[in-house]
């Protein structure tokens, strides 16, 4: 029995290759291999074929994927925007929460998860290529700050990156299943 | 500078690919097939950054099929070789040619 590719790589992949040229081409042709594999080999192998595949062909598309220079301004604009908002906010809370780790962690992972969905907003057509950009730069400067901290508040600070990064990572997430239930909907409605 | 006309190694053996597949040459079956023939698993990723270079540098041509539904509603790109996608495949093969020549006329070592 065929079942659908996995649900959650698709749209990842949708949202990086979207800003590529071929970009359909590229989810159509793994969403045929997949279907091909699963006659062939057991779903659970097809499944982790597609993961993997899904992976691989992100990392090398990402450098072939061209933004003009009003869409690449744009989408700098609103991860670092989202960035300093999230930062700020979350420093804020943190000042009032008088920084302790065990009620600071809500704040920081609910500013990371709306600057996380804001930012797949940066670029259109390619929803997940804002969230990885905003997931690079909390992670390059979260390492910077973490490598300048004290040996006392080292694993404070990492602890507060990581829960930062896992916020960005859950409320993009999130986003883009909205978005992908949202467009399957609207798939549906149009052929219904 | 790097010459725009010049291909890479897995430039070329994509252009090779696209043209023994002639009306086969879509993306899953190329990447099957250049895998296959180079005994390297290349992703999906590569083999089209690889593609959208060739047809930048003008060496490739590409068009649309309908909608399959097979690929959940999508169409399948088929790439065919161009008038400069031959010549540039043709100095390819001249040039390394031209390299196995000099390395069998070079003395081997100890002789």
């Amino acid at each position: 029995m065929s079942s659908r590719a996995p649900r959650i790589a698709s749209e990842i992949l949708r949202g990086v290759v979207g800003a590529h040229p071929c970009g359909s081409a590229i989810v159509g042709d793994l969403v045929e291999e997949f279907a091909r594999r699963q006659d062939t080999t057991s779903g659970a192998a097809a499944r982790r074929w597609y993961w993997r595949e899904v992976t691989r062909t992100i990392v090398a598309i990402i450098p072939a994927v061209r933004l003009d220079a009003r869409a690449a301004a744009r989408a700098l604009g609103v991860v670092v925007v989202a960035y300093t908002l999230a930062i700020q906010l979350s420093n804020g809370a943190s000042f009032v929460l008088d920084y302790r780790m065990a009620v600071i962690i809500a704040p920081i992972m609910v500013f990371g998860a709306l600057a996380g969905a804001a930012s797949t907003r940066a670029v259109p057509g390619a929803r997940a290529l804002g969230a990885l950009m905003l997931l690079l730069l909390a992670m390059v400067v979260g390492a910077a700050h973490v490598a300048s901290s004290s040996p006392a508040e080292i694993w404070f600070r990492a602890a507060k990156v990581a829960c930062f990064v896992l916020g960005i990572g859950g409320g993009a997430a999130c986003a883009l299943a909205v978005r992908s239930r949202s467009s399957e909907a609207a798939l549906k409605e149009r052929r219904g | 500078m790097t010459d725009p006309t010049s291909i890479g190694e897995l430039e070329f053996v994509v252009l090779l690919v696209v043209s023994s597949l002639a009306d086969d040459a879509y993306g899953a079956e190329i990447r099957r097939e250049v895998s296959a023939r180079t005994g390297r698993d290349y992703s999906t990723g590569a083999i089209y950054a690889s593609l959208q270079r060739l047809e930048d540098k003008g060496f490739l041509a590409s068009h649309e099929s309908e909608p399959l539904p097979v690929r959940g509603g999508r169409a399948r790109r088929y790439f065919t070789l161009s008038t400069a996608g031959r010549s540039a495949l043709r100095r390819a093969t001249a040039a390394k040619r031209r390299f196995w020549e000099v390395l069998s006329l070079a003395p081997r070592r100890g002789a």
